[in-house]
């Protein structure tokens, strides 16, 4: 493990100079100052030699390949990678909805096993239940805790209010818009109180003006809350937009490429040019991988 | 208004030939009555009290049998969404039992039950829990795997998940296979009345 992270580290030292060059205003963090910080304190979640391999009729696609990686509490990590790259895997195995075929996940040092609500993933259908109203939804991580209705609805409360959708309490989920059922969605995770929010590609289908709204929504609340997110994409604007930190995959088998350090104030803008820059610094270390991606799916379909 | 003409027309015509045929007397009356004697059999039916007596009977086999056979495949469903093992065997049982029409319960019903209510019953519930509990089973597979993943992930597991998540998101596929086999509910306890005569 700790070859594998000094590793990493040293490849982006490689590629310090030109980019603080490059990218004046943001910086990449140094390999110290990184390792300083995750040493500062116990990692919220760290993932230790994960490796996951499908076996399909005697063929093996290797998914994931010796993943290492921690995250700190409170941190906003975004992990970027073209499709077919293991991310989304990466978010269910440390959801616990899946396992791993070797390797750990550990969340505060402990392994995990199986689904907790400490740890709550957002998925790109969100999976709202079209059954219950707005609320109702929002209440159902609290309620399956056995947590009195007087309580449950308090919390429940708090969070829509906080996502701005308290008039739409009563209704049903499919008398919302897209953006709004992201933010039940949202409210209905952060109601079970989760130390990790993990996102799955959660504004990819909507339209750019709503996501951009969400994009501060979903900062503010995280300021608010000071939960751990994980957050993955294949918007790099979007990594830069709102990571502290981008992690990028490469195409499968899933490994990580590289990392970069997203120093800047915040709120941000997405139209910021620091933003920009960064966001090409890293569609620039991408962009190799979409290719590869192309590439094998053309070699298929003809 | 055009086709409430036509089938005014229709059956003005239908019944002009039935009145015609019985007039004919190609078979005696009582195997073949004039409209006018099937409404009088009809009318005195209601008016001793006999009919309603027997649609009451009726619905309360209806009522009995459905509420049996819901409680019935909600067990066996339950039981088949928790365990893999039955899920494989007694479900591919059901499965190649409900193939079967539910009349030819019909002789086992006689012999066990005798000629009774229960025997009627027995049909009614086999008739209907069996393939329900299958349109059940298929529900639960076909609806989108989401709901039962985002319910794990918020907690939900065992019995909750099933109660909370699995049933109602199933619920939509599982309503076509429920109004359908009422249909056979109603057919049945009058089907099997007939065979009793």
């Amino acid at each position: 493990m700790t070859t594998s992270s000094s590793q990493r580290f040293t490849s982006a030292d490689r590629y310090l100079p030109t980019r603080l060059a490059a990218w004046p205003i943001s910086s990449v963090a140094t390999s110290r100052g990184l390792q300083t910080a995750v040493e500062g304190q116990r990692p919220k979640v760290a993932l230790q030699n994960i490796t996951l391999e499908y076996k399909t009729n005697g063929s093996h696609l290797l998914a994931l390949d010796h993943i290492n990686l921690q995250v700190k509490a409170g941190e906003f990590l975004c992990i970027v990678g073209p499709s077919g790259c293991g991310k989304s895997t990466l978010l269910h195995l440390i959801a616990g909805l899946q396992q791993p075929t070797s390797g750990t996940v550990l969340i505060d040092g402990e392994p995990v096993h199986a689904p907790g609500t400490d740890r709550i993933l957002i998925f790109q259908e969100l999976g709202l239940f079209p059954w219950l109203k707005v609320a109702d939804n929002v209440e159902f991580g609290l309620k399956m805790k056995g947590i009195p209705k007087a309580e449950r609805k308090q919390k429940a409360d708090h969070y829509l209010h906080l996502v701005q959708l308290s008039q739409f309490a009563d209704s049903y989920i499919h008398e919302l818009s897209g953006g709004m059922r992201q933010q039940v969605a949202l409210a209905r995770a952060l109601a079970t109180e989760p130390d990790v929010l993990l996102m799955d590609e959660p504004f990819a289908a909507l339209d750019a003006q709503t996501r951009d709204l969400l994009h501060d929504e979903l900062e503010r609340i995280w300021e608010q809350t000071g939960r751990t997110i994980i957050f993955v994409t294949h918007n790099v604007r979007e990594a830069a937009r709102l990571g502290d930190r981008v992690v990028v995959f490469t195409f499968r088998p899933g490994r990580i490429k590289r990392e970069f350090a997203v120093d800047q104030p915040r709120p941000r803008q997405i139209e910021h040019p620091a933003v920009s820059q960064c966001a090409k610094e890293i569609l620039d270390e991408l962009r190799e991988e979409i290719n590869k991606s192309l590439e094998q799916e053309y070699r298929v379909s003809s | 208004m055009k086709s409430v003409a036509r089938q005014v027309t229709f059956y003005a015509i239908a019944i002009g030939i039935w009145v015609l045929v019985a007039h004919l007397h190609i078979r005696p009356p009582y195997l073949f009555p004039p409209p006018k004697e099937v409404l009088q059999s009809l009318w005195a039916g209601f008016a001793d009290h006999s009919f309603w007596i027997a649609i009451a009977v009726s619905m309360k086999r209806i009522a009995v049998g459905y509420a049996l056979s819901v409680a019935l495949r909600v067990l066996l469903g339950l039981l088949m969404a928790t365990s893999d093992f039955l899920e494989q065997t007694l479900g591919g049982l059901l499965v190649s039992l409900q193939s079967l029409p539910s009349i030819c319960w019909l002789p086992m019903a006689v012999l066990w039950f005798g000629l009774s209510e229960k025997a009627i019953l027995f049909v009614v519930v086999m008739g209907s829990v069996l393939s329900v509990t299958i349109s059940m089973e298929t529900g639960r597979k076909q609806m989108p795997k989401i709901y039962a993943m985002a319910g794990r992930n918020l907690g939900a597991h065992g019995l909750k998940l099933f109660l909370f998540v699995l049933f109602p998101a199933s619920l939509p596929y599982v309503l076509t296979g429920l109004k359908q086999r009422m249909g056979v509910c109603l057919a049945l306890p009058d089907r099997g009345r007939d065979d009793f005569r």
